[in-house]
């Protein structure tokens, strides 16, 4: 007992003393900025940034900027930050900066850098009025990532995959040839949604957009996709563990060749080559039943900084030294995208032959992130769970256009 | 396996005992498996390099991937949230034991109306969902100042978990004879006094129990800390440990080394507590 | 003990003893202090939360009355949600008696090397839910999975664990059990060995071996155990989060949520806050109710 006392005793001390000793430390003047990454620790991401700070805290010996490293749920915690009043200096906006975070960020479109922006799906990063909230890093393009090696395998040429027909008669091969067509999982909201996201352009009429814009939701539209999603269930595309599948699992699935198609971010390639640094993937755009196939561009890593921080400046500060080129050219080799900025290099790794093939040679058109443009904020996880749900067989494609009119009507009579 | 036992064990007889004495094994040894099973499964991935695609149960060992520990380390900060969690660990723990122990007293010993109450709302604390209370409560913190601090997590922490140990120290009490209590005052003690002479010295092993689920509560705590603690000096373990886990990229090797390293304090502070937990009980003190 | 007489004199004058009668209730007011400040006072702004149509993060809410509450009966996943909350807390809670007690018996007895065999039992319940369940995850994955790998030595095809609703739910109760059975083993070890020696040796001797000395001599010395047990596991089970986000995330669809885990979707990915705050309403009474039934009931069964 006396041990166990006298333990307990010296550990309150410790206790004691630590907090003061952490206090002496950090209060050694200047200005400190908060900057919430977004980023796990140990990603080539939040190196990338850890690099350039430590650069930047050189030049600028008066400002220390803390990054905190990302979860796996970042969007929680900004919205709990947001609502209790104390959002950090900087945050990533991750696709949101205007129409989710525009009311806590400050207005970039008069730094020095902002004529350099491309266009990245303008009317959902931009105001009417031109403002902007955020500093872009690349934009990300998207299209159906595929494993070259299992294409091959089969004998699909990608080049040939422009219509859905097509595209089907390529997983029925696929599926022949004991390999799995499509990768999905509704494990993380991301796979469902994208799937859905990226699919959905091809199925509205501008008429049918106006509408979605107008806050009319028509069911009989999204049931064109929540067919086509049936039958592929029917006809088995989606791999076999795909209730449970982690994005981990998805990932080795195709770097083993296992797998054929992944409607997901190039980004995600990252995790397959370091499960397998040879595997061999491409892109090809969406096909439409309404024209001609396209890929879906948008917002990706971009930088926002709060309007009501007190270090206000240099957050500004540090964020347009992330904007100088040369820095700039280290974040966009970690995000596999195109560059966001005129003169910084895109960065697509091994999409870029694909990606050079059908954006210069085949002029294929890009559309916005569907979601983004003609849906309330919110719904992402609708169309995920909706599609969960189909997949599942817990609902018909009837029901899963219903589940997300509700969802629609309800969150778009919020936002009025 | 002689008869001779030590006070407050249960006697069980050689014929009770030695039918059964392989299936007893047998069971125990399933349920052990099953226990160490995801340990196991924990240390072979976190040996693994990212590219080797073989099952975890058993692993390549031609190149164990060291520089997955290696990188927990030094890449997450891993070292400063284990003193950070010690910290926060034992200034709560110490809180939630002495603030339990002395609510705990009144209400099984005086069980009025009112206690009965007191009782009650706070056993139903226990049972609020954390994310009712998470952004009211993180706004409040602002407010105080107390976001990023030791002093503001160790405060909800230790309201978040008094209601458990009230209820483990109340049960306990209850347990204890009044006898005791009443012999007390006849010595003419008051109930102060019989509290800390003759009711806290008993308490030791109920505090063993109660030391070990709050302290591991705490130290693992996820849905709270990770709000109150977003910046890297001061952040706890089991964020710390998410941040490996992000949306789009988990590196599982890293993560799994994380876990780990995390989870060992723990299981050295529990091996440590052990002997207190039923050691010894009210033996000596009731007769 | 002088001292001890001192104070008796006191109080035979009647003289100021601070520590008489009602007073010793000050004992728990630190407690209740820090309960109301961080606690209830949140809880009450949470509450207030759940009449509004407010979107988790924006500044501008509207009052929109019972609107909330009024939708739980129109929203279709509700009653399948509502049912795997109790599938989660009852199931939990049985299994973890039953084995817990199990082990606690067990372990009680003259075993080799049972203070090593008690640490590794309750070796996962010191680690984090989260944590875990991604351990117990690398057991049930479909590739590399360690049950599918045993399978495809002895020639059977892997199985995708998690397609099936009910097989879903009955691996998350047994998870969840299996990491916390420690907790429950602890508490009936505390049990029975608080159990007077001499009332089991009197038993004996009476001839109560086996089942019959356990069924009616530790049994019902047990009631207390039982009940801080049942109580524990119960809440927990209701409550519980981690194990289905990591194992399932809540699908297939939402078949697999609790009210925790559809809380939480609700209220970041749908962005409906003020709904989800009725729904932790909602999930607090239902806990609250359920918890003081069942201590009424073991209540009966105490034996001070």
């Amino acid at each position: 007992m006396v041990k166990m006392k006298s333990v307990l005793a010296g550990l309150c001390c410790a206790a004691m003393l630590v907090p003061l000793a952490a206090c002496g430390g950090s209060s050694s003047g200047g200005t400190t900025i908060e900057f919430m990454t977004m980023q796990a620790s140990g990603t080539p991401q939040l190196k990338a940034l850890k690099d350039l700070t430590a650069k930047f805290e050189k030049e600028n010996p008066d400002i220390k900027v803390k990054l905190d490293p990302g979860t796996n749920s970042n969007e929680n915690d900004i919205k709990v930050r947001l609502a209790g009043n104390n959002a950090p200096d900087i945050w990533a906006t991750h696709g949101w900066s205007r129409d989710r975070y525009g009311n806590f960020l400050e207005p970039l479109q008069d730094r020095s850098w902002a004529k350099k922006l491309k266009s990245i799906g303008d009317d959902v990063f931009k105001d009417s009025d031109g403002k902007f909230y955020a500093l872009p890093v690349d934009v990300q393009v998207s299209g159906i990532m595929y494993n070259k090696t299992v294409l091959e395998k089969v004998g699909v040429d990608p080049t040939t995959l422009t219509t859905w027909d097509a595209f089907e008669q390529a997983c029925d091969k696929i599926k022949d040839a004991g390999i799995t067509p499509i990768l999905l999982s509704p494990k993380d909201i991301g796979p469902d949604g994208d799937l859905a996201d990226y699919i959905l352009p091809g199925m509205y009429k501008d008429s049918d957009l106006k509408n979605l814009k107008s806050g009319k939701f028509d069911t009989k539209v999204y049931q064109k996709y929540t067919t086509m999603i049936k039958q592929w269930t029917d006809d088995g595309y989606f791999n076999v563990d795909y209730t449970s599948a982690s994005l981990d699992d998805l990932a080795r699935a195709m770097a083993s060749d296992q797998a054929a198609f992944y409607f997901r971010a190039n980004g995600n390639a990252q995790l397959m080559e370091s499960f397998n640094p040879d595997v061999k993937l491409g892109m090809f755009p969406v096909p439409s039943e309404v024209g001609d196939p396209y890929f879906s561009v948008g917002e990706d890593m971009a930088f926002g900084v709060s309007k009501k921080s007190k270090n206000k400046d240099a957050a500004l500060k540090y964020i347009d030294f992330l904007a100088e080129p040369e820095n700039m050219k280290e974040l966009v080799k970690t995000a596999m995208n195109d560059s966001a900025l005129e003169g910084v290099d895109s960065a697509l790794g091994q999409f870029q032959d694909t990606y050079d093939y059908w954006v210069n040679e085949k002029k294929t058109q890009t559309v916005p992130f569907f979601d983004r443009v003609y849906l309330p904020n919110g719904m992402y996880t609708t169309l995920s769970k909706s599609t969960d749900g189909l997949i599942t067989g817990q609902l018909t494609p009837q029901a899963a256009a219903d589940q997300v009119k509700t969802s629609f009507d309800s969150l778009y009579g919020q936002k009025s | 396996m002689g008869k001779k036992q030590s006070s407050g064990q249960v006697v069980y007889s050689r014929k009770d005992f030695q039918r059964g004495r392989w299936a007893i094994y047998l069971f125990l040894g399933i349920v052990m498996l099953c226990q160490l099973l995801p340990f196991y499964l924990a240390i072979t991935t976190s040996l693994k390099p990212a590219d080797d695609m073989s099952s975890a149960l058993i692993p390549r060992t031609s190149d164990l991937a060291w520089d997955n520990w290696v990188s927990a380390v030094t890449e997450g900060g891993i070292l400063t949230s284990v003193v950070n969690s010690i910290i926060v660990t034992v200034c709560t723990t110490i809180l939630v034991c002495v603030l339990g122990a002395a609510a705990a007293y009144p209400l099984a010993r005086r069980t009025t109306r009112l206690n009965k109450f007191v009782s009650a709302f706070i056993l139903s604390m226990m049972m609020i969902p954390p994310l009712s209370i998470l952004v009211p409560l993180y706004s409040f913190l602002v407010k105080l100042n107390g976001a990023n601090t030791y002093w503001g997590v160790v405060l909800v922490l230790t309201a978040t978990n008094l209601p458990l140990s009230v209820f483990l120290y109340t049960a306990f009490i209850r347990a204890i004879p009044r006898a005791i209590d009443e012999a007390g005052t006849i010595d003419g003690a008051n109930k102060f006094q019989v509290f800390i002479r003759l009711i806290l010295p008993m308490l030791k092993p109920v505090t063993a129990t109660v030391v070990i689920m709050t302290g591991s509560t705490v130290w693992n705590d996820y849905s709270l800390s990770s709000y109150i603690l977003t910046d890297p000096e001061v952040q706890t373990i089991a964020p710390r440990v998410a941040s490996f886990f992000s949306a789009n990229t988990n590196n599982l090797g890293i993560a799994a080394a994380a876990a780990l390293i995390a989870a060992a304090p723990m299981v050295i502070a529990y091996l440590f507590l052990q002997r207190y937990f039923i050691a010894g009980m009210i033996a000596g003190s009731v007769k | 003990m002088a001292k001890n007489n001192n104070v008796a004199r006191a109080s035979r004058r009647g003289g100021g003893n601070p520590f008489r009668g009602s007073l010793v209730n000050l004992f728990y007011v630190p407690t209740l202090l820090l309960l109301v400040l961080f606690i209830i006072y949140p809880l009450i702004s949470g509450i207030g939360l759940s009449f509004t149509n407010w979107d988790g993060y924006n500044i501008d809410k509207a009052f929109v009355g019972l609107a909330n509450y009024k939708s739980m009966f129109t929203d279709g996943n509700f009653p399948a949600i509502v049912a795997n909350t109790f599938i989660y807390g009852v199931g939990s809670t049985v299994v973890q008696q039953i084995l817990g007690l199990a082990l606690a018996l067990l372990l009680n007895a003259r075993i080799k090397g049972k203070t090593v065999i008690r640490a590794i039992i309750y070796l996962p319940a010191l680690v984090a839910p989260v944590v875990m369940g991604i351990m117990y995850y690398f057991i049930f994955q479909y590739q590399q999975g360690a049950l599918n790998q045993i399978r495809v030595w002895m020639g059977m095809d892997k199985v995708a664990w998690f397609n099936n609703t009910q097989f879903s739910i009955a691996i998350i109760v047994i998870v969840n059990s299996i990491q916390f059975v420690g907790i429950s083993m602890i508490i009936y070890l505390a049990g029975l060995q608080t159990m007077d020696a001499e009332v089991l040796e009197a038993a004996e001797v009476d001839g109560a071996y086996g089942w019959k000395k356990f069924w009616h001599v530790q049994l019902p010395l047990l009631a207390p155990s039982f009940t801080t047990s049942v109580v524990l596991n119960l809440i927990g089970g209701m409550k519980l989060y981690d194990m289905i986000k990591v194992l399932t995330n809540g699908g297939p669809g939402y078949s697999t949520n609790s009210l925790s885990t559809y809380i939480s979707t609700v209220y970041f990915d749908n962005q409906a806050a003020g709904y989800a705050s009725s729904i932790g309403v909602f999930l607090f009474i239902l806990i609250v109710v359920v918890t003081f039934l069942v201590n009424k009931g073991l209540e009966k069964l105490d034996w001070e």
